[in-house]
């Protein structure tokens, strides 16, 4: 009986350190980002030295920080909604379906979104295409983007999962 | 024109029904294409879109502004931009009010967010406009109106979002806001001073600040008003571009949090770049699905289609502008900001090259029409994350006190409307 909310609590915990991680990877990109920028026009007025390809780093990190964000706004659902009818709407066909015909549908979505990075990335590699000046294979930035991406669809999944579960709990606790 | 029009009839739907904006823009734009083109071609389209605009370098400059005002909201100089300027204003009836207005332009000029100075502003000057017993009414409704100046005082995430869509050069797009900010503080200084006159019990005058406060409110300000004066004038002067400018914006702003105690820890500096990451994530994947829904709208030839009918009704460049300012108003009661500009814009793209419009000054228009949107009913996000800061105070009087800011920013909208040179004029010193 007790198995239920040991398994929720489980999950839980992985998902808040998958989170952690991932705040922690665009935290980290996005800092980067920053301290490049900074250097890249530092470096150009006072040392005549601009940073070697900072426009193209500055733009992979910008990717790497969207698709490592986008995991942490999945699982938590935070995303920006118009939330003019959603109370009406959640009253017509119950909480529960409600919360499952939108993550459903948010879930596929990000779903798309992985498997045509992931499609896009493959591309790159066995057509080995380099950035025009780092010439850096293409695939590096791809590739991780697409594993973000693809952590992101789980994290999302596996919030969706959490909620769908606590909305249950709650029916139950309703019924009694 | 029948395709586009039912994909925006089933966006409306599914965006109304509550599914996530981004994803709802980007499901409709790869099935309405996938329809029109195949499915295969979709996917392509889908895969380049997003992968070329989530490494779009030009785009680099939405985090580092969202960062730079991360630094700021939480360095705590709102208190002394308000403190500075309740210095002047404060001994006069509505003085607080007039000072929160002054305070809210000066911090959006850093900060560049509506909401966080909105929220900032709620902390800040409310204890000290009810502590002389400010109307509820005067009080809030000053705090709502006045963070939406955020949105048009450079840097500005929505004018970012703008010059990329229309291709137009988001430095001269910071440089013209500058004026029609300026602008929308006069005005809703006078809206204060009005509004005062008609009641005066609202708002009584407030006794001077100590000497000590004042010093400090001095020292608190100037850091932030240089790192403006060197956001701005370095992209005005032409020394770095926009997205430099954020970095050197960004960079400046944790030194100023620094110095003023904070980002001591890295615990500090976590949750300020936490924040800016998944502000950044949340807007660009509103914009990525933007971008694929654009694709669709292109593709089933409605800018084209609006390109025609603006001839046949003889629109001209005024009356185009005017048809869009009223959908934008529309939509502005419903949608946020970013949505408004990523989902109208490029329909109209077209019919604005082809009837010559000023796109620099159609980007403050627009902008300030989505500005009125975010203290309009049903959906007015300023009105709401006061409420959520002050939950104390009702949500109608907060409604009630900002009715007469939308008068003023539709003054204001008027003004940049019929005379284009309070946009214009500024970028075209620079050109």
């Amino acid at each position: 009986m007790s198995r239920a909310p040991e398994t929720s609590s489980g999950i839980r915990t992985v998902l808040n350190k998958a989170i952690w991680i991932l705040e922690t990877i665009s935290s980290a990109v996005i800092l980067i980002m920053m301290v490049v920028t900074f250097a890249d026009v530092i470096g150009r007025y006072v040392f005549h030295k601009p940073i070697f390809g900072g426009t193209e780093i500055v733009a992979a990190l910008l990717a790497l920080s969207i698709f490592s964000g986008l995991g942490v706004i999945n699982a938590r659902d935070d995303h920006i909604v118009v939330e003019l009818f959603e109370s009406p709407a959640r009253n017509l066909v119950g909480p529960l379906a409600y919360e499952v015909s939108i993550q459903i549908f948010s879930v596929v979505c990000m779903t798309l979104i992985a498997v045509v990075l992931f499609t896009q990335a493959l591309e790159s590699y066995e057509y080995n295409k380099l950035t025009v000046v780092l010439e850096m294979p293409v695939y590096y930035v791809s590739g991780v983007v697409a594993v973000l991406a693809v952590i992101s669809v789980i994290s999302q999944v596996t919030g969706v999962v959490l909620k769908i579960l606590d909305l249950r709990t709650q029916k139950k606790a309703d019924a009694l | 024109m029948m395709t586009a029009l039912l994909g925006f009839a089933v966006l409306m739907a599914l965006c109304f029904w509550g599914f996530r904006v981004g994803f709802a823009t980007m499901m409709v734009g790869f099935v309405g294409f996938g329809l029109e083109r195949g499915w295969t071609a979709s996917l392509t389209m889908v895969a380049q879109q997003v992968m070329e605009d989530s490494q779009n370098y030009s785009l680099s400059v939405i985090p580092l502004f969202i960062l730079m005002g991360v630094f700021i909201y939480r360095s705590g100089v709102s208190t002394d931009l308000y403190d500075a300027a309740s210095m002047g204003l404060g001994k006069y009836k509505g003085g607080l009010a007039l000072a929160t207005v002054v305070a809210c332009g000066g911090f959006s000029a850093v900060c560049g967010s509506t909401l966080a100075t909105a929220a900032t502003m709620s902390k800040v000057a409310m204890p000290q406009m009810k502590a002389y017993n400010y109307s509820d009414r005067l009080a809030a409704g000053t705090i709502a109106a006045g963070g939406t100046l955020g949105i048009m005082i450079p840097p500005s995430v929505p004018l970012v979002i703008y010059g990329i869509i229309a291709e137009q050069d988001i430095g001269q797009l910071f440089i013209a806001g500058i004026l029609p900010g300026i602008l929308l503080v006069i005005l809703f200084l006078l809206t204060v001073v009005i509004t005062v006159r008609l009641n005066p019990d609202s708002a009584p005058a407030a006794a001077e600040l100590p000497t000590d406060r004042k010093r400090a409110a001095l020292r608190g300000t100037t850091p932030v008003l240089v790192l403006f004066v060197i956001v701005l004038g370095g992209i005005y002067g032409g020394v770095f571009t926009a997205t430099e400018a954020s970095g050197i914006g960004a960079c400046g702003a944790a030194a100023i949090s620094f110095l003023r105690g904070h980002l001591r820890s890295l615990s500090d500096w976590r949750v300020c770049l936490v924040d800016a990451a998944m502000t950044t994530a949340k807007i660009f994947i509103v914009l990525l699905g933007a971008v694929v829904f654009t694709q669709f709208v292109n593709l089933s030839g409605l800018p084209y289609d609006l390109l025609d009918l603006v001839d046949e009704w003889n629109l001209g460049p005024a009356g185009l502008v005017a048809f869009i300012c009223l959908i934008a108003l529309l939509m502005g009661m419903v949608f946020e900001t970013i949505g408004i500009i990523v989902l109208l814009v490029p329909v109209f793209l077209p019919a604005l090259y082809a009837s010559d419009v000023d796109m620099i000054w159609f980007g403050i228009i627009v902008v300030l029409v989505t500005e009125i949107g975010l203290i309009t009913p049903p959906i007015g996000m300023n009105v709401f994350v006061v409420k959520s800061v002050l939950p104390q105070v009702r949500l109608a009087e907060i409604f009630h006190g900002v009715l007469p800011y939308i008068a003023a920013l539709f003054i204001g909208l008027l003004a940049v409307y019929f005379v284009p040179q309070i946009a214009t004029l500024l970028p075209s010193i620079t050109r």
